[in-house]
């Protein structure tokens, strides 16, 4: 390369390098750490779900359930460390940064589970002299884990104790499943599914076809009355949902449909935004097409059904899985219209167990809120082209 | 001959119109019944006191004029000095107004993201999922796992707030998230993170791709630095995006914070979550107040009105279009 092209090359002519193209390790950094910005506290959801309740109010967090264990005779046997039958006599450890020993019954130990000697554990200085350090660490040494077991056989309960090293503890991983499980035993979980599913699938439908129906109209046939009528559709586009939102639930009530599926769904069928939206989508579909068909014989109906429809699948695409997204979380409404715990759709039922004693139980709550992402994750999956597609379509509209 | 042709064609044109209003039908019954009829009936409803549980028909009203809209915004002299006839309501809007303090971050983080999205690189694809992952979780869920992530003794942030204070040996206890004083701040940090990669990232992207190529080889045949070509070239050529989002997003906002405040806190500790849209379905739900709720909601409408006609206004001014 003379250097002629080298100059060519850096004022971009030759095209060899495109602009905006280049990049660096740097580049890969910044993008790993937003991701990862973005996907820790959904790492911290798993990883409470599958968590042992013992383990969940612990500090510092473990990121990975555990559980310990010694080896007895080759095989491994699962100790409690919280639990009743387990006592840790003694730890010892070196302060760090000195040479001091310390032993646990000296020491304060705050923040940590004073049970869990594998740690480094963290003091707290209570002098009030400022001129030390509050905290402090202590590597541990060693310590004796005195472990109580109960046996029974041919029913003479058995009580040995047992004494054990730190040293002689393991720590394996251990998930817990259970908790997915509880959480179905405790709350009618597949009952919210059902309703959610139930909830938006009529919705969608519903919306789908009233809307498409209604845009053809709108878009294609000529009838007294159509533009002042679309003007009224367009103008209540602005209207906050919070302001239809008493008179609705005054008119459910009237009906007697509160707490019925008829309350989720009904009202939820018709959408003027649905309508505004298909109705553009058709007015972009060239009009030939249909006039071929009409000589051919064709009804509106038929046309409507062989020809518009399938043109328009990405405009019903995009419709239909915003739709689905948005009746899937909805959660204003389905509070408000629903009574029992057996109506209650995913989002509410959630809530429900929240405040139903199991606000702090979070290993629960973690596995409940998982589960009620899962399906929304997977459609997204299969889906995602439709959401860029429509998000983009719906900002080139303002 | 001719007659029967002008005929037919009359047929065809009637058969066209009934076919119309048949498609209408589904979706203008729905209309009528579930949005313009509950629309006049709540602009009915937020001149009447209608309070208390019973619904039966023909409902208790009593019509009191603009009562509420003078108990919503009116001020009155008490005791030599000006109070409001409802302090709760100017707190609840201040928190709804506060609330927006996020949008600009959110809207610089999208920009961001999508700016780091726009390159046609392996795996872009991946990364895209991944921010775009938030905004497809169930909003409850999220709502409960940020929760957890702001529980003061155990939860994530005041983790990594201790561990940086032992790293520069500072005796850092971590922030009581859930308080008065910083659940609005945890609310916008929760939302921001929720959406940041959603919606108006895609939005940023499709706009930051139909910059045309040339507008940048032309700068950078001027000897332009990746700083001045993003303010020479992309920041103008994306304000209308801008301009949109911050439209859209101050809609929102108007209408905003209800599932965060119910999952976090049901609207306190004392009010200091409770944003309009909680407002009025407190106003509703708790207390059955039901025409107060509708004048709320009634002002609320003013509010995204407004914002609306700025948005027709100035949309097209304020920007710069091609």
């Amino acid at each position: 390369m003379n250097k002629d092209t080298i100059a060519l090359s850096k004022l971009n002519v030759l095209g060899r390098k495109k602009p905006g193209e280049k990049v660096s390790v740097g580049y890969y950094v910044v993008l790993t750490l937003v991701a990862a910005f973005m996907i820790i506290p959904l790492v911290w959801m798993i990883s409470t779900s599958l968590k042992d309740p013992a383990d969940v109010f612990v500090y510092p967090p473990k990121w990975i359930p555990d559980y310990h264990y010694i080896i007895e005779d080759g095989k491994k046997v699962e100790i409690s460390i919280q639990g009743e039958n387990c006592e840790i006599e003694y730890i010892t450890g070196v302060l760090k940064g000195t040479k001091e020993t310390v032993a646990k019954t000296n020491i304060d130990v705050k923040w940590r589970n004073p049970w869990s000697p594998w740690d480094k554990i963290r003091l707290v200085n209570t002098s009030k002299n400022r001129d030390f350090p509050r905290w402090d660490e202590v590597k541990v040494l060693g310590g004796v884990v005195t472990l109580e077991t109960i046996s029974q056989k041919n029913g003479i309960y058995e009580y040995k104790t047992k004494e054990i090293n730190v040293d002689k503890v393991y720590r394996g991983v251990k998930p817990v499943w259970k908790n997915y499980s509880t959480v179905i035993e405790v709350m009618p979980f597949m009952r919210f599914y059902w309703n959610s599913f139930i909830v938006s699938l009529a919705v969608t439908l519903g919306q789908v076809l009233t809307s498409a129906m209604a845009a053809y109209s709108f878009s294609r046939l000529n009838f007294p009355g159509r533009d002042k009528l679309f003007l009224g559709y367009l103008a209540t586009m602005m209207i906050p949902y919070a302001v239809i939102l008493v008179p609705v639930y005054i008119l459910m009530n009237w009906l007697d449909w509160v707490d019925t599926y008829k309350a989720l769904i009904i009202p939820g069928m018709f959408s003027a935004y649905g309508t505004f939206m298909l109705r553009q989508f058709f007015m972009t579909i060239p009009v030939d097409l249909e006039d071929a068909a009409k000589i051919d014989g064709c009804n509106f109906l038929r046309i409507f059904w062989n020809i518009i429809l399938p043109l328009s699948k990405p405009a019903l695409a995009t419709l239909t899985v915003f739709t689905l997204l948005g009746s899937w979380m909805g959660f204003m409404w389905p509070l408000i219209v629903t009574n029992s715990v057996s109506m209650k759709t995913l989002p509410v039922g959630l809530a429900y167990f929240q405040d139903t004693g199991f606000g702090t139980q979070y290993e629960l709550l973690m596995a409940g809120a998982f589960m009620a992402i899962i399906p929304l994750v997977i459609i997204f999956m299969f889906t995602q082209r439709f959401f860029v597609e429509g998000i983009k379509m719906s900002g080139l509209k303002g | 001959m001719t007659m029967k042709v002008k005929k037919a064609k009359l047929d065809k044109k009637q058969i066209e119109v009934i076919f119309a209003y048949l498609f209408l039908l589904p979706n203008l019954v729905g209309f009528l019944i579930f949005t313009l009829l509950p629309v006049f009936t709540s602009l009915l409803l937020s001149f009447v006191e209608y309070k208390g549980l019973s619904l039966s028909w023909p409902p208790n009203v009593n019509f009191v004029g603009l009562a509420n809209f003078i108990e919503l915004l009116g001020f009155n002299k008490e005791a030599g000095a000006i109070v409001a006839n409802d302090p709760l309501f100017w707190k609840y809007l201040w928190n709804t107004i506060f609330l927006m303090v996020g949008i600009p971050f959110s809207m610089a983080g999208a920009l961001i993201l999508a700016l780091l999205l726009n390159k046609k690189q392996k795996g872009i694809v991946v990364f895209r999922t991944i921010f775009f992952l938030p905004t497809m979780c169930q909003t409850v869920a999220v709502a409960l796992l940020w929760l957890w992530i702001y529980n003061y003794d155990y939860g994530i942030i005041n983790t990594f707030i201790r561990n940086l204070g032992d790293l520069f040996n500072l005796n850092l206890e971590g922030v009581h998230w859930l308080n008065a004083e910083w659940i609005k701040p945890s609310m916008i940090i929760a939302t921001t993170w929720t959406y940041l990669g959603g919606t108006n990232m895609i939005l940023y992207l499709a706009a930051l791709q139909n910059i045309p190529k040339a507008l940048y080889e032309a700068a950078e045949i001027d000897g332009a630095s990746s700083f001045q070509k993003f303010w020479a070239v992309t920041w103008p050529m994306i304000s209308p995006t801008t301009f949109f989002i911050a439209v859209m997003s101050v809609i929102g906002g108007f209408q905003g914070g209800f599932m965060f405040a119910y999952i976090f806190a049901k609207g306190g500790p004392h009010g200091a979550s409770t944003t309009l849209m909680y407002y009025i379905f407190e106003n509703f739900f708790t207390w059955h107040n039901f025409g107060y709720a509708c004048t709320i909601a009634w002002f609320m409408f003013v509010l995204i009105f407004g914002a609306t006609l700025i948005n027709w206004r100035y949309g097209g001014k304020l920007v710069h279009y091609t």
